[in-house]
């Protein structure tokens, strides 16, 4: 080595130096750098989350942009995968609707999703249910509720009695049209699985008997038939509201009898009982009746209202 | 220094791969929109140039960043003209960050002419077409274009950094790195969707992991303020802000891991 070029020798230190100065095959030095990029990692998903916390008032604008293609162009778009897009889109339809039961119950968009949904994928009988159900009953939309029903039975006639029974309670209940509703009754019952009480319930709507007993009967069979929580809250809030009218119409009828005894309407429900008129007070869930004494007129009123004596 | 010499190289490598001809599909996708299309929507004419420039920016982006993403390392290790640069007093970590500064400084340069494209066609749009509208000529809204560019090129510098990191792993082969880093873009695009599956689902482990999976994948919708912008809508300033950190952080962590996994390679 002794009559080596003096140029390499240089260069050979300056590679010497410049590796023992930073390196990271060196434990120490790659021990540093995980450390780093642990804390970057975690840097990472504490951005998302603050991301996510000013994200809300973003979010509410993507959907007022919100544009759902027509189901026909996407299952040309989807190149195949039109199943896999179909499931997608049923999340997100779930998921819309539970957010904005929650919140602020507008449903704008519900039926465009449902809609593409089921041109995706035609046999999501669920679907058809799940809007048929909340079109009607949330987004007061019978139309839509209507439209996807009869989507559903054209796409699956021999499917599910479920389709012909929402129908039936869209044409009974909203659109009072007693005998479509009867007819469409009993072709659900002509399905196989049917529950047994549904022949009854056509046979009712031909009498065209008292509307709000039989809408409870309707709605407390829908109940049964979702598992959803938020959709089962949803059916379970229109019965108290039924139950309610109901049993404000029976002390309003008995308010009436205690004016042709005493010449006025009392002033106060409890007096109805103690007058032997009714047994007892009914309960309304999370608040009470209230009944106003000039004109007989009994309301409900919740603990939140202002009205709340 | 070494850096510099290194992504200038990388830089110039791109341009003589005819990286820069994706120009002229661009100019002529957005002449085509403001002719065709725009005349076909009643006096939304100039947002829909704007959206389809926008993401044919991101999109021709997007594929700049992954095929000359990839093959920047495969190309040296094929040719074996990486011998000859590590035998040089280079580190590792230089190389990888020369490569990735020279494949940002080409995608910047793409996303400048395009910019100076679609803005050149806008106006010449509304200058010859406005007196069509009852209106008068919509605004251009130079802000707010120059915003969502801005958070374009954020994003296709995460798509970039992520390139590299695939293409330092797979030595083997450059089809599969540029498989992975489109499924990370494409992942990166529904794991708002992963995360609502997660809240959906009763399960407490499929929870657990999906959120997991929401916080360390890339969630490449912070970056998507097209439609907004487009729309004039605001986006707060700290939404962008917050955004540019997440990104400049994401790529920090993505360059970490690419510098550590090309640091353990043999080259033999």
């Amino acid at each position: 080595m002794k009559g080596r070029n003096p140029r390499l020798k240089t260069q050979d230190s300056r590679l010497k130096t410049q590796d023992s100065r930073f390196s990271l095959r060196k434990p120490s030095v790659l021990c540093l750098v995980s450390c780093v990029l642990c804390l970057v990692i975690i840097g990472v998903a504490f951005m998302q989350g603050q991301l996510d916390r000013i994200k809300p008032s973003r979010e509410r604008l993507e959907e007022k942009l919100i544009y759902i293609p027509t189901g026909r162009f996407l299952r040309t778009a989807a190149l195949g995968f039109d199943a896999v897009l179909a499931d997608l889109l049923w999340t997100r339809a779930v998921v819309y609707f539970g957010g904005h039961f929650l919140t602020d119950r507008d449903y704008r968009w519900l039926y465009s999703l449902l809609d593409a949904t089921t041109t995706l994928d035609p046999k999501n009988i669920l679907a058809y249910r799940f809007g048929g159900s909340l079109l009607a009953l949330e987004e007061n939309d019978v139309e839509k509720s209507i439209a996807i029903l009869k989507k559903g039975i054209r796409n699956n006639p021999d499917e599910d009695w479920r389709l012909y029974f929402l129908l039936g309670f869209n044409y009974f209940y909203f659109l009072e049209d007693y005998a479509e509703a009867a007819e469409y009754l009993e072709k659900a019952s002509r399905m196989p699985d049917h529950p047994k009480y549904l022949p009854k319930l056509a046979a009712k709507m031909y009498a065209k008997a008292e509307k709000i007993d039989t809408a409870i009967e309707f709605l407390e069979e829908m109940y049964q038939q979702h598992d959803d929580q938020n959709v089962k809250a949803a059916i379970a809030e229109r019965i108290t509201i039924l139950v309610a009218k109901k049993q404000t119409r029976s002390l309003e009828h008995a308010a009436e009898k205690y004016k042709e005894t005493y010449g006025k309407y009392p002033s106060d429900l409890k007096l109805l009982t103690r007058a032997g008129l009714i047994k007892e007070l009914p309960v309304y869930p999370g608040g009470q009746y209230v009944i106003d004494p000039d004109t007989g007129r009994v309301d409900w009123v919740s603990e939140s209202s202002p009205q709340w004596p | 220094m070494v850096i510099r010499t290194i992504a200038i190289n990388a830089f110039k490598e791109a341009i003589r791969d005819k990286i820069l001809y994706n120009l002229l599909i661009f100019t002529l996708i957005v002449i085509a929109a403001s002719v065709l299309l725009g005349r076909l929507t009643i006096g939304q004419d100039q947002r829909v140039i704007k959206d389809v420039g926008l993401a044919a920016m991101s999109l021709f982006g997007v594929l700049i960043a992954t095929f000359v993403g990839t093959s920047l390392v495969h190309k040296e290790i094929g040719k074996k003209t990486i011998y000859t640069i590590i035998s040089k007093p280079i580190h590792r970590y230089e190389f990888i960050l020369g490569k990735y500064c020279g494949l940002l400084l080409t995608i910047f340069v793409n996303l400048v002419i395009m910019t100076v494209v679609l803005l050149l066609v806008l106006m010449l749009h509304s200058l010859l077409f406005s007196h069509q509208l009852v209106s008068g000529p919509e605004p251009i809204g130079y802000v707010s274009l120059l915003k969502a560019i801005a958070l374009i090129f954020l994003e296709l510098m995460l798509i970039t950094s992520v390139a590299i990191l695939f293409s330092t792993i797979s030595s083997g082969s450059s089809s599969l790195s540029v498989f992975f880093t489109l499924a990370v873009y494409v992942i990166g695009h529904l794991t708002v969707d992963l995360k609502e599956l997660g809240a959906a689902s009763k399960s407490s482990l499929i929870k657990g992991l999906s959120s997991f999976c929401y916080y360390i994948l890339p969630n490449l919708d912070n970056f998507n303020i097209r439609a907004e912008m487009v729309r004039d809508l605001s986006v707060s300033g700290r939404f962008i802000s917050y955004a540019i950190v997440y990104g400049m952080l994401y790529m920090a962590a993505v360059l970490l891991i690419s510098i550590l996994s090309m640091e353990r390679k043999e080259f033999a």
